[in-house]
Order: C-alpha cells, then structure tokens, then sequence
C-alpha cells in the first residue's frame, strides 16, 4: 500500500436482509483516496454510493445490514475490525460527514454553537471555553456573518445555505484527515451549490484534507473531482481520472450518461436517454448488471460477471467490450 | 430584573420567609423547603434575566421564551398556573397557617358552622374543617407531585430503553408493561394494600407504578420517530455514544408530550388518591386527606353541609387547575401551532 493513500477499500461487499431476499447494496467495490485528493463517486439513486459511505464509517444498522467481506483501510487500519469504541474515536476525528438534507441533519432543539462544539469537546477535549471560541472562528471560517448572534440560533431560524454551512462548520471541527460529502449540494438551489462547493473545496486546501464526493450531479463532478468512480447496482463500473472519465469513457453506461446530459453548444430536437430502468436489486440479472439496458451487449455479457479492464494506472472500467484492448487484472 | 415576574414571586416569599422567621421552630422541615424554594425562585430569575440579556441584542427568541409567550397568552392556563401556585404555597406552609391542629379534637364544638375561631366550621367530632382541608391539600400535592414524578421517570426510562434498543429489548419491556397494564387498577391496589398494608409510601408506589404504560408508550412513539431522524445519524457520525445521543439529543427532543401528559395527570393522580382515600384504602384516619373527608361527610349531609363541600370544591380547583395548566403547556410545546 503506498503511503499517500489514506483510504483504501478493497472488495467491500454490504448486504441488506429483508424479508424479500438479500439486497447487494454494495457488491465488490474498491476504490481509494490520496491524502489531499477528491474522489468523486457517482451513479443513481440506489447504487450503493451512499451505503460505501456509511460502510466506512461502520454506519451500517445491523441487522438488516452487514458488511460481509472486503477490507476498509484508513491509514492502514482496517476499520471493519475495530470495536465500537474505537470507530468512535475516529468518527468526527479523523473521519467526518456531511449530510445531504441541511434541514433535517441539525437537532432542533439545540443551537448550532453547542452542536458544533460537541464534536470538540467529545474529541479534542477542550474547556467549554475554548470549545465556544473555536467555534466562533469555524463559523467565521465557513462564512457566516455576525458570528456572535448565530452561535446562539437555533436551527430553524437559519436559511438552508446557512445550515450547510453550520454542517461544514461541525464536520471541519475536529479537522478531519477525511471528509465524506454525502450529496452536499442537492437540497440547494443552483447559486447556493456553488457557493458551497467553492467553500469546500477552499477549505479542504486549507485543511489539506482528502475528500470523498458523494453526488449524481456531473457538473459537480466536473468542477471539483480529481478522481472519480461510477457505479451502478452496487458495483463501480468505471473508475478514473477526471479527464478520462470526461475525455475517454469507456463503459456504455457512462457513455449513455453523458449523453443524456444537455450540451449547450449543440442544438437538438431530443435528449438521448438511456432505455429501460434499473434492474430490482432483490433480483438481479445474471452476468453484467448493465447488460439489458446496454446498447452494444455481446453474448458474454448475460452470462458472465464482466472484469477489470485497465486502460492506464488510475483509469479502469467493467467492460467485456474492451477483451481486447485493455489488459484484464 | 424588575421586569421579570418570577422575581416579585421570590420577593413575596422572602417577605413570608421574614415574617414567619419567629415561629420556624413550629415545623422546621416545611420552614426550610420554603427557604430552598425561594432560593430556588432566586436562582430561576437570575437565569431568566442572563438569558434575556443575551437574548436582548440578536432579538432572536429562545425556544423557552416562545413557549412562555405562547402560555402567558393562553388566560386558563395562566389561571390555573396562579392557582397551583398558591395552593402549593398554602401547602408547604400549612403548620404556619392553620388557625387550629387539624387532629385537635373539640367536644364542646361538634359539628358547628361557620364561626370567627373555627372559619369554616367543625366536623362530626369537632374537628376545624379549614385546617383539616389545608393539610387534606398538603397531602393531595405531596403525594400526588411525587407519584407523577416517580411515575414520569420509571416510565419514560422503560420508553426510552425500549424505542432505542428496539428489537428484544422493546418487545420485552412492552409486553411486560402490557401485562402490567392489565391488572385492573383498583383490584391490584387492594391486593399490595392487603399484602403490604397501607401508608403514604405503599401509597405513592401504587399510584406512580400504575401508569406506567401511558408515559412508556408515549416516549417510545416518539423516541422511535427521533431515532431516526438525519441529526440523530450526525451525531453518531461525529462519534457521539449512546448515552450521550439519548441524553442531548433523544430526550430533548421526545420530552415535550411527556411533560403535557406529567402536567395533566397529577390532577388524576390526585383524583385517584381521593378515590381510594374515599374507599379507606388510600390515607387512614385520623390524618387529614381530602378524599377522607369527603367520605366522612357523606354521612352528614343533611347535618353539616360544609363537610363534604369544602373538601369536594378543594379537590375541584387542585383537579381543574391542573388540568388548565396542562392544556396550556400542551398548546404552548406543540411546535406545530405558529405562533
């Protein structure tokens, strides 16, 4: 392993029993995170981009979930075997979140200067005191005005930019070395994301934290990834380098993607989509995931789990269409 | 400070405290949970004060100054509110205020109407009924606040175990309680009297472990919607334990129908003690209870009116003032309402 990577997740597989069957939420996925770097990971609702976050965090309520295999090393501990107490100690420490709903995710009833001095006084073990000054700079820090008078407001009373805010300002308390943003930007409107999106990416330069980026925006992804990794039905169908995954994709499903994305240059009657929907994760189809809905599907591909196919070092797909061009792992 | 009403409530009680300062050796222990109480008052206005100074520049109002605005609106609850008060002020200060001993016998004055020595006259055996119906109200409070806070605190603990662990430790500590529950209140009353005897104690174990149910049910329900709530997962994010999760976060966040259901049932609490006392199961004579002596004077109603009356109205006013007083807190928590 080398040593810039802080975060490395190898064949992670999480289910979910329910009384219909066993959901794959997250079925084989590896990815990493270098120190300072932002990976982006994109797919639909229900591809598991979510249930990886939580799996790293050992989020997962169990039951009905379960990680069952795979290994999730940060800073090359694995976290699947730590005790309770232990993840707990690196939860808002060396690992934070942000939530995607700024409305929901701060307790009402507490203002946000004690929500985000209880991470600092939980982990840092700072005085009361120097807990309430901190947090009057993180909140300076994540931009908010009149710091003195919203220390003591109360969620509610906050616009939703301002929340998300307040969420960075608690996820940035203990300066984490990495930052899970869990669709941060999708309950904003369009001139909020991208003040947000500037703040994080400001902050995380002057932190020098690693981020994972979790959204299904691919202008986001554009803006801010250095990496980036699809998935779809559990499973990272390709994983690369920003510009290869804009310049060059590969899987049809990413290719299917980014044509379904309106280009501004071009004029055109009708956007392509891409035909069929995602399969039920209680039942999946044999073979490759993607293969009823892919336009260019081989035999093969109903038959047999694709594998990796690399391109370069960092740019690599699930694909039987490329047998021949790219080395199999 | 001058603006803060709770402030005259502790002058008054200071000025009480002076006052009787010459008789504290008559009953020390109610002298002295008075003192506690006006340092109490003292204590509660200050924090009001330090909270509405810092309040005063960002004209941003806390949670707890809404609900007070909300209530002080609400003119039964207030009524109530005042009532409850002075009752239990007549209550911790009864051995001061009672013209009489309320087990003093008097035979030359049986069954006597109003009069300037005895203010609302005597009962069968010439008993002062106004002392009698001050210590029936001292008992009443006593009792019926302590039963409702033992009642309040095993229960919303069971509540709270049970929506938070969820699974086996829900469906054990439910049914349990369900069975619990099925004992018909009255039979199983008679049955810890019959086996443990009466007395105040057994009294206010019967009475607080009665209800359990109603206040397990109330914070499950809302402990299970809290539980699941994006802040909840935050604060677990950020490391939080358990405990620390329900103590700031769940309880804050699920006690408001416990409190309103806390409010309205002392004044059935105290229904309830009546109705035993009523029964001869509840306080024995010749202490003064206010069900006691509203059975008592059943037997002379065509005699002595004011028997019956007296601790009937008594029992009337503690009843609705608290039940005022509920609602209004009721209506005061629920966020929903605008305000």
């Amino acid at each position: 392993m080398s040593k810039n990577k802080i975060l490395e997740i190898n064949n992670l597989h999480t289910l979910f029993e329910t009384e219909d069957g066993t959901v794959r939420a997250c079925d084989g996925v590896t990815y990493s995170v270098d120190r300072g770097e932002t990976l982006a990971v994109v797919g639909e609702s229900g591809s598991g981009k979510s249930v990886t976050a939580m799996s790293v965090l050992q989020l997962i309520s169990n039951p009905p979930g379960r990680i069952v295999e795979g290994e999730i090393l940060f800073k090359g501990v694995d976290l699947t075997k730590l005790s309770n107490a232990e993840i707990r100690k690196i939860r808002g420490n060396s690992i934070a979140m942000i939530f995607q709903e700024p409305m929901t995710s701060l307790n009402p009833v507490m203002t946000v200067g004690a929500q985000i001095s209880e991470a600092m006084l939980l982990h840092q073990g700072l005085t009361q005191k120097d807990a309430s000054k901190k947090t009057l700079e993180l909140l300076e820090l994540v931009g908010i005005s009149d710091v003195k008078q919203r220390i003591d407001c109360y969620p509610h009373q906050l616009s939703g930019g301002m929340r998300q805010r307040v969420m960075i300002a608690i996820a940035l308390a203990c300066k984490p070395e990495l930052l899970i943003a869990d669709e941060p930007t999708s309950a904003l409107d369009v001139t909020i994301q991208a003040q947000i999106l500037r703040l994080m990416k400001e902050l995380q330069n002057k932190i020098g934290m690693a981020m994972i980026l979790i959204t299904h925006d691919m202008g986001v992804v554009a803006e801010t990834a250095d990496k980036v990794a699809v998935m779809y039905c559990g499973q990272i169908v390709e994983y690369g380098t920003c510009e290869d995954i804009f310049h060059s994709p590969k899987h049809p499903y990413l290719k299917g993607l980014q044509n379904s994305v309106l280009n501004i240059d071009l004029d055109c009657e009708e956007l392509e989509t891409i035909e069929g929907s995602v399969p039920d994760p209680l039942n999946l189809p044999r073979g490759c995931n993607f293969a009823p809905r892919c336009p260019n599907f081989l035999k093969i591909c109903h038959e047999k789990e694709p594998p990796t196919y690399c391109f370069s070092t960092s740019h690599s797909t699930n694909c039987w269409l490329y047998i021949e061009e790219g080395q199999s792992d | 400070m001058l603006r803060i009403k709770t402030f005259y409530l502790f002058l008054v009680s200071v000025m009480i405290l002076v006052v009787l300062l010459p008789q504290a050796q008559k009953d020390l222990i109610s002298y002295s949970v008075f003192a506690v109480l006006t340092g109490t008052l003292f204590w509660l206005s200050w924090v009001i004060l330090e909270a509405n100074r810092r309040r005063a520049k960002t004209n941003i109002k806390s949670s707890g100054q809404l609900v007070w605005l909300r209530l002080s609106r609400n003119k039964n609850a207030i009524f109530g509110m005042i009532v409850l008060i002075l009752l239990s002020y007549i209550a911790i200060l009864a051995p001061f205020i009672c013209p009489h001993d309320p087990l003093n016998i008097d035979w030359g004055a049986l069954s006597q109407g109003i009069s300037a020595s005895y203010w609302l006259g005597t009962d069968d055996l010439g008993r002062d009924i106004f002392s009698r119906n001050i210590y029936g109200i001292r008992v009443a409070l006593g009792i019926g606040v302590t039963a409702v806070i033992l009642n309040t605190i095993i229960g919303s603990f069971l509540g709270l175990m049970a929506g938070y662990y969820g699974g086996k430790i829900d469906n054990i500590i439910m049914r349990l309680l369900e069975v619990w529950n099925s004992i018909p209140f009255i039979l199983l009353a008679i049955a810890i009297m019959a086996a443990l005897g009466t007395g105040i104690t057994k009294l206010i174990l019967i009475v607080s472990l009665s209800n359990l149910m109603a206040f397990a049910r109330i914070i499950r329900g809302e402990v299970l919607t809290t539980k699941e709530a994006d802040y909840i997962a935050a604060a677990r994010v950020i490391g939080i334990g358990d405990w620390k999760i329900i103590r700031t976060h769940i309880i804050p966040n699920s006690i408001s129908p416990v409190l309103v259901l806390a409010s309205l049932s002392v004044g059935e609490t105290i229904l309830v003690i009546a109705g035993l006392s009523f029964l001869g199961l509840g306080i024995q004579p010749p202490m003064a209870s206010l069900g006691g002596m509203l059975s008592n004077g059943q037997q002379f109603l065509h005699q002595n009116l004011l028997m019956s009356v007296v601790p009937g109205v008594t029992i009337l006013l503690i009843v609705l003032s608290f039940n005022l007083f509920g609602d209004g807190v009721r209506d005061a928590l629920d966020s929903k309402l605008s305000d």
